[in-house]
């Protein structure tokens, strides 16, 4: 894997990261009202 | 698969130990190679994911944010706060979301770090040293040592990498 690939895989891994993040946040909202 | 890390003095021996390994059926994408950052490494392939510490800050982002996340969840089932009731779902939501945010808090910071497993090599790679990596199977591993004292009898072999440290320094 050269540097561009890790790069990519590095930026995917963060934002899946994020997504879940702010799936879980927006959830706890939701059912908090 | 194991690491194998070898010391190159300079460019022309870490390109004609490339060039053997190559000939001796791994792929470039199994080569990493490692220099100080003035060296110009040209056609030889980059060090890749390996030259910075994202992957094991991630690792241990994803295990401690679980952890701290479970911890706080199970609190929150215990005490819970102003009368919100938690269950077991809001238990493994919290800890999902610990885990998340670990990942991408100490990601992001890891990244910015050269590797902590290289932190071995360091000095040599400063000394003008060529620090190259290939990934060999563990039954390949005392064939490949082999071929290359054989071939290239300058090169250091330093055997397999060091794992990386719970704690980096």
């Amino acid at each position: 894997m050269r540097r561009s690939e890790a790069a990519k895989r590095n930026a995917l891994l963060l934002l899946a990261c994020a997504v879940v993040f702010l799936s879980g946040a927006a959830i706890i909202a939701a059912t908090l009202g | 698969m194991k690491r194998l890390c070898l010391l190159s003095p300079d460019l022309e021996h870490a390109r004609a130990v490339v060039k053997d390994l190559k000939e001796a059926g791994f792929d470039e994408k199994h080569i990493y190679a490692i220099a100080r950052s003035d060296m110009p490494l040209a056609d030889l392939p980059d060090a890749g994911p390996e030259n910075d510490d994202f992957l094991p800050a991630f690792e241990r982002g994803i295990a401690l944010g679980g952890a701290a996340g479970l911890f706080a969840g199970l609190v929150a089932l215990a005490f819970p706060p102003a009368g919100i009731v938690v269950g077991g779902g809001g238990v493994l939501l919290i800890g999902v979301m610990g885990a998340s945010l670990g990942g991408l808090l100490t990601g992001m910071a890891g990244a910015a770090f050269p590797s902590s497993r290289l932190k071995a090599f360091e000095k040599d790679i400063e000394a003008g040293k060529i620090l190259i990596m290939v990934d060999v199977l563990r039954d390949q591993l005392d064939e490949v040592t082999d071929l290359i004292e054989l071939i290239e009898p300058a090169i250091e072999i330093e055997g397999i990498e060091p794992p990386a440290p719970l704690i980096p320094k």
